[in-house]
């Protein structure tokens, strides 16, 4: 008896477990919106988020060196006699390059933050999602800065994506996690900046390529074409681009066309955005 | 054996914790969006395999947790597809436990496909979107090569833990005396 009893506990408790796991998916994918994440995964994002930032600040600094210094190494070997003339003279040659790349682009993030008429914050990214099937990164503002869920995220170039806070993609006091418009769950409400047609943008997990879908069928968009959001939605002000068509195609599965957009914000090289926190006064 | 016992729990805990910061900053920035190198797959293999229960199944159940709560999805996506993959091996290490380097490079191999599809499955059955196209089947197949070259390097690592290699009990228990 005692052995048949610890032996079923031994077979039980495993798909006990798998089981509960299948049930916390299925709540979750039904109740997204209504529960947010637990107590534990706060906590867990709390965690890891100081090693994210530290991470992120020590490779922009060694990218830095590199650039400045080990770059210059090769030339040094060169040159002999001028060589730390040289040397001293270019890293700070390249510091100062650096800091007036810095600031150009935070000039025109700046310049792009007074055209909009909203309040915004500041953010650098510090990590990224854990699977090919999702495009979601982490930033280093949270609660505490103002930063809540739905709020619209942007870049100089254009749209980014949106602030989440539900289970999986969860957002602290301190860190935030940003679905980017090229996830394959992400829809946004756009517009065809020249014809005025409405459709909805859709990720594809491409950061080169987004889909622009539902146009009506007497749309006529040409390659070249602005998109922008409309505004549908109350996530994203209007007016910002989201990117520029590149090829139009027939849908397959209706008589309305559907094209293949270039999004505005080069998601491979993104390092400064601005989350926008609040219609200004 | 209680000291064992707290410090494989310790190691988990916080193996797993660096394994998410490992995966969301270095492998990252190393393969990009394109490949998902997973160290988490690799312990949940581990355990799955040569982990007595009930710390076994506990531990995979945080180990998946932990990955999902940051995972950029569902939570309980990862937690499904982690709890799968355990039960998967948990269920054939009665009678393939994989001790030789080759046979555990052949198990991580074929899990892996496993691990992969069980993930992709979960994605269009419960969150939906078109997930099939956002990974090319040779990058699909490079992964599970990828991943299961770290499962034999978490391998390496836990085998020589104190506390972690205890499958005496449960695996080499003989099934008729």
């Amino acid at each position: 008896m005692a052995i048949f009893y610890l032996r079923s506990r031994r077979v039980i408790l495993p798909f006990s477990l798998w089981l509960a796991s299948l049930i916390l998916l299925s709540v979750q994918s039904y109740q997204r919106e209504k529960i947010g994440p637990s107590p534990f995964a706060r906590a867990v994002g709390a965690v890891i988020s100081y090693p994210e930032r530290s991470y992120s600040y020590v490779k922009s600094g060694v990218i830095r060196v590199w650039k400045s210094y080990f770059y210059l190494a090769g030339v040094e070997r060169k040159n002999l006699l001028l060589q730390k003339q040289i040397t001293f003279l270019e890293i700070e040659n390249q510091r100062m390059q650096e800091q007036a790349l810095e600031n150009a682009r935070l000039k025109s993030l700046l310049g792009f933050k007074d055209s909009i008429n909203y309040q915004s914050v500041p953010a650098r990214i510090i990590g990224w999602d854990l699977t090919t099937y999702a495009r979601t990164i982490t930033i280093n503002v949270g609660f505490k800065a103002g930063v809540r869920k739905g709020q619209a995220v942007i870049s100089a170039q254009g749209l980014v994506g949106q602030i989440l806070d539900e289970p999986g993609r969860l957002s602290g006091s301190s860190f935030a996690q940003v679905l980017l418009i090229t996830d394959p769950t992400s829809r946004v409400s756009v517009v065809i900046e020249r014809t005025r047609d409405r459709g909805v943008v859709e990720g594809i997990g491409d950061e080169n390529k987004l889909l622009l879908k539902y146009l009506s069928p007497e749309a006529r968009p040409l390659p070249g074409d602005l998109v922008v959001t409309s505004g549908l939605g109350g996530i994203f002000p209007p007016g910002i681009k989201a990117g520029v068509i590149e090829k139009i195609e027939q849908n397959p599965l209706s008589s309305s066309p559907q094209g293949w957009v270039k999004p505005g914000a080069d998601f491979a090289h993104l390092e400064e955005i601005l989350v926008l926190t609040g219609k200004e006064e | 054996m209680i000291k064992d016992r707290i410090r494989s729990w310790a190691i988990i805990v916080i193996f797993s914790l660096f394994a998410v910061v490992f995966q969301a900053t270095v492998l990252h920035s190393i393969f990009q969006d394109n490949l998902e190198a997973s160290l988490i797959f690799g312990l949940i293999l581990w355990i799955g395999f040569f982990k007595t229960n009930p710390d076994g199944v506990l531990m995979s159940f945080l180990l998946a947790g932990i990955q999902g709560v940051v995972s950029g999805t569902l939570s309980g996506i990862f937690l499904f597809a982690g709890m799968s993959l355990y039960l998967v091996c948990w269920i054939l290490r009665e009678r393939f436990a994989p001790r030789t380097i080759i046979g555990q490079f052949g198990f991580a191999l074929g899990l892996g496909i496993f691990y992969k599809s069980a993930l992709l499955l979960a994605l269009e059955l419960f969150v939906g979107g078109s997930f099939f196209r956002v990974q090319s089947f040779g990058y699909f197949l490079l992964e599970v090569l990828l991943n299961a070259v770290l499962a034999l390097l978490v391998f390496a690592l836990f085998s020589r833990l104190p506390g972690f290699f205890n499958l005496i009990p449960e695996v080499v228990e003989p099934r008729r005396p």
